[in-house]
């Protein structure tokens, strides 16, 4: 008993610590800058920061939570079509230099990020696809996140073969066995892309900041940082009011979906 | 535009670090915008790889050219050629409270005068005396990486930050009078101590003067009008330390620059809106002083009358600069961005105490130096 109270006491600290920098945001979102900036002042409660941070750019705010919404569901649709079938075939059918080619997508995962930013940018310019949102969402339909397929070959392996031998006997081609047996005893990894591709889609900055020009198409995240001017003078009250409201829904994706997250690693192998 | 329908701007803005860094990628595949506000940094670099049109022969055609001293085209100018025209001027300079130095007995001193670096060093220790101990006279620029002040010591020792060569342009001895100079401050409580300025971003809101922990702060003009709205005392530009009396000489501004794209499919319209940009008394009055002073006296008089008092002195800061006709200053190396951001993690290192004065000095024109600009 006291052991385990011992150990119940190291978790609340662990939490109150990692919670503390979110709890200070939600608390300063509700003070004006000068309170924000002189931390002996008298506190006053006000609802300003998010009055202003909602409506104070050139483009309400609401538009980039529309934008990071649709981004963001393209997104996912894309990595879920993509990376099951890219997995589908690793994983189930035979083809020549397969064992090679999974290396090599793997090997992409090794691939520092930073080293293809370049090459991307000018392959996207010359199809004159920069400043839409297809160099966002295009690569998703593309298969091109290996830790995705990785995660999905891996619980594949675990289903028995003998699911497409039977599958086969009734008639059923590669799609066929793919759509109706495969993909449905597959959710519990579908789960975890569609959680993980949501949220690092949501945060995303860098991308949507290489290819959008126009306010009107920023993100949640490019919306935040123009709280922030070239100048460095920020509204920190309407910056954190924001930014609240953009972990909404991230808050709740992992609230719901926290059960099929920790089944769907802890059915990958990925543990 | 109104008065030319036929040009459609599409403007894009940003977070400065975050601009830098869409703009080396958008550099990389030749996608520059038509015309575009230039970083510092990142010039030498887009001059040097040929990615900014050579603006030399549309000054006086497309781009009227009348006020541009050859000091203020300086800056943007590469081997006699002109690929950058200003179209904000800034300086760095010395903030104050009025009231403060009023009741200390602190006399103000504004150009053609300025204190020296020893007035202004007894000044911020008499602040800490009076008004201590939490209370400072200065804050210190060099370790938060803001080298103004630095280069300002440099050319009154007849030194530069960079020579023409690429190379720094100063000895270890005037670095090390530089980095003791300011360790007597902190140590006798005239400047402030670097965890305070690590709190916050040392400038704007986060300025120790703005946060009332300093009487003095030393930053780039332009930013007069933000911090007046921020601070409930009136407060005065005065020059740094050594640029007035006989020193004016070593003035040195850093405008915000214009260029245009050397892959530009509309050349035309970009000169003209340049043009626009620079000669535009209307465009002038709107944009005011957010970027600095207009770089021709024509138009700082345009916009003069809707000004506040604060950004009239500005203005009044500026054009005495101009008209002293400052040396020019040698072009930063393309390399400068690395070797200043070594340089700055080196002298936090010294204002915490973690390397002496010498292994600081040792290392910048050492390691640092051979690293970034010498090319080992």
């Amino acid at each position: 008993m006291r052991k385990t109270g011992w150990k119940h006491a190291l978790l609340i600290v662990f939490g109150l610590v990692m919670i503390y920098p979110l709890v200070w945001m939600l608390t300063r979102s509700f003070m004006s800058n000068i309170d924000i900036l002189n931390p002996g002042a008298q506190v006053r409660f006000t609802l300003e920061n998010y009055i202003d941070g909602w409506g104070s750019l050139r483009v309400p705010f609401g538009r980039f939570i529309l934008n990071s919404v649709m981004v963001a569901g393209a997104c996912i649709l894309g990595n879920l079509i993509s990376c099951t079938l890219a997995a589908y075939a690793f994983a189930r059918l035979s083809f020549r230099w397969r064992g090679p080619l999974f290396a090599l997508m793997l090997s992409t995962i090794m691939l520092p990020f930073h080293v293809t930013i370049i090459p991307q940018y000018i392959l996207f310019y010359q199809l004159g696809l920069v400043g839409t949102y297809a160099p966002l969402i295009l690569p998703k339909f593309l298969a091109v996140e290996a830790f995705f397929v990785f995660l999905m070959v891996q619980f594949m392996r675990g289903l028995p073969r003998t699911l497409d031998d039977a599958a086969a006997l009734d008639g059923c081609g590669p799609l066929r066995t793919f759509w109706s047996v495969i993909l449905p005893l597959c959710m519990p990894a579908v789960g975890v892309t569609a959680v993980f591709s949501f949220i690092w889609t949501w945060n995303d900055f860098f991308t949507p900041l290489l290819y959008l020009n126009s306010p009107e198409m920023y993100t949640v995240p490019m919306g935040l940082s123009t709280f922030q001017d070239s100048t460095g003078l920020s509204n920190y009250g309407a910056l954190f009011a924001m930014s609240v409201l953009t972990l909404v829904p991230v808050f709740f994706v992992f609230l719901f979906a926290q059960r099929a997250l920790v089944q769907g690693i802890a059915t990958t192998g990925l543990k | 535009m109104e008065q030319h329908d036929n040009i459609q701007i599409l403007p894009e803005f940003g977070e400065i670090g975050a601009l830098e860094t869409r703009m080396g990628v958008a550099m990389s595949a030749g996608n520059l915008p038509d015309v575009f506000w230039v970083h510092a940094n990142l010039f030498p670099q887009m001059v040097a790889e040929g990615h900014v049109m050579d603006l030399t022969d549309h000054l006086g055609q497309e781009i009227r050219n009348e006020g541009f001293t050859e000091s203020i085209l300086a800056d943007g100018n590469y081997d006699g050629r002109q690929f950058a025209i200003p179209h904000g001027l800034q300086s760095p300079c010395t903030f104050a409270k009025v009231p403060l130095l009023e009741d200390l007995g602190i006399p103000i001193k504004t150009y053609p005068e300025s204190y020296t670096w020893d007035e202004y060093a007894d000044h911020a220790r008499l602040v800490h005396e009076k008004l201590g101990p939490n209370f400072y006279g200065t804050d210190e620029p060099t370790s938060t990486g803001y080298y103004d002040p630095f280069r300002a010591w440099l050319r009154q020792h007849g030194e530069e930050l960079y020579d023409t060569s690429g190379d720094v342009g100063f000895t270890a001895g005037t670095l090390t009078a530089w980095l003791e100079y300011w360790d007597e401050l902190r140590a006798s409580g005239a400047a402030v101590p670097p965890d305070i300025h690590r709190d916050d971003d040392p400038f704007f809101q986060g300025a120790p003067m703005i946060r009332n922990l300093a009487a003095f702060h030393l930053r780039n003009s332009n930013q007069i009008g933000e911090l007046q709205k921020l601070s409930p005392e009136e407060l005065v530009i005065m020059p740094l330390p050594g640029n007035g009396g006989d020193g004016t000489d070593n003035i040195f501004m850093f405008p915000n620059q214009l260029a245009v794209a050397a892959s530009t499919k509309y050349p035309e319209e970009a000169l003209q809106f340049v043009d626009f940009l620079l000669n535009d008394p209307e465009r002038a009055d709107i944009i005011g002083t957010t970027i600095g002073s207009p770089p021709t006296e024509q138009m700082r008089q345009a916009i003069a009358p809707n000004l506040d008092p604060a950004e009239r002195l500005f203005l009044d800061y500026i054009g005495f600069e101009v008209e002293a006709g400052p040396r020019p200053m040698p072009p930063s190396p393309p390399t400068a961005g690395a070797f200043s951001g070594e340089m700055r993690d080196t002298l936090d290192a010294w204002a915490f105490g973690r390397t002496t004065v010498e292994e600081a000095v040792e290392h910048i024109l050492g390691p640092a130096r051979e690293q970034h600009l010498l090319g080992g």
